[in-house]
């Protein structure tokens, strides 16, 4: 495993302004399945959660300063030690249906733009991890 | 509070309930009226962190989904955008030191 350091980082999202997303270790880039259902705080599902609303206030999380980053960082190092980093051009064509936000200051989200179902979703979802460029892993002392 | 889906939102309240009650009034507000609040919500966020560890090791069910470290690390997003919202971002510490 290849750790990478806050330098690595700040060049791809200080002078590349590429969007920056930081991920459980080993685990999935976009898709998070908690007891093989999709996780419920990210996009804005049907009660029972086989769709998808349209939401432009409520997505994947992606930073695009260092405050941010370190502060995504920060929480996460609450529960892991190490932390995956990927990286994604803010320009990259996207599935139909999904978009980047500019939401936050140092903060974008991957939104949801059309009413889809949940199996749409995640098929779009593995597409955009396939558009993300591994950066390698941060490991956070404790 | 702003940019909450309504998952993460009823996640706030149900661990305000749980561990904090004080902290209901404060989150229904627009914005945190002094430095007290803000670092009442600061707190919150460690206890429901630390809360959510023992939940996810004991395989508990919050609103009818598994106990998960990504709903308290979305909440504590939440919290902290409030936080800097309401003017007080120089509380939050992002100091980070890697290996």
């Amino acid at each position: 495993m290849e750790l990478v350091t806050m330098e690595d980082v700040k060049h791809l999202i200080v002078e590349l302004k590429k969007f920056v997303r930081i991920s459980d270790p080993k685990g999935h880039s976009t898709l998070t399945l908690i007891d093989g259902k999709i996780e419920s705080g990210d996009f804005n599902f049907s009660p029972d959660k086989t769709q998808v609303n349209k939401d432009l206030t409520t997505g994947l999380s992606f930073a695009t300063n260092m405050r941010k980053l370190k502060s995504i960082i920060k929480s996460k190092s609450r529960f892991y030690r190490d932390i995956d980093i990927y990286a994604v051009d803010e320009f990259v064509s996207l599935p139909s249906g999904l978009r980047f936000i500019k939401d936050r200051p140092g903060h974008a989200s991957l939104v949801v733009t059309e009413n889809m179902s949940t199996k749409d979703l995640i098929i779009k979802l593995e597409v955009v991890a396939k558009l993300l460029e591994s950066i390698g892993t941060v490991r956070v002392k404790q | 509070m702003n940019y909450v889906n309504d998952f993460i939102k009823d996640y706030i309240l149900y661990y305000s309930k749980e561990l904090m009650p004080s902290m209901e009034v404060i989150f229904s507000q627009d914005k945190i009226a002094t430095e007290k609040e803000a670092k009442d919500c600061l707190q919150f966020i460690e206890l429901m962190c630390d809360q959510c560890i023992i939940d996810v090791k004991e395989n508990k069910t919050i609103l009818d989904s598994p106990a998960s470290s990504h709903h308290a690390e979305k909440a504590t997003m939440v919290i902290e955008d409030f936080i800097e919202d309401s003017g007080f971002d120089y509380l939050i510490d992002n100091d980070l030191e890697l290996e």
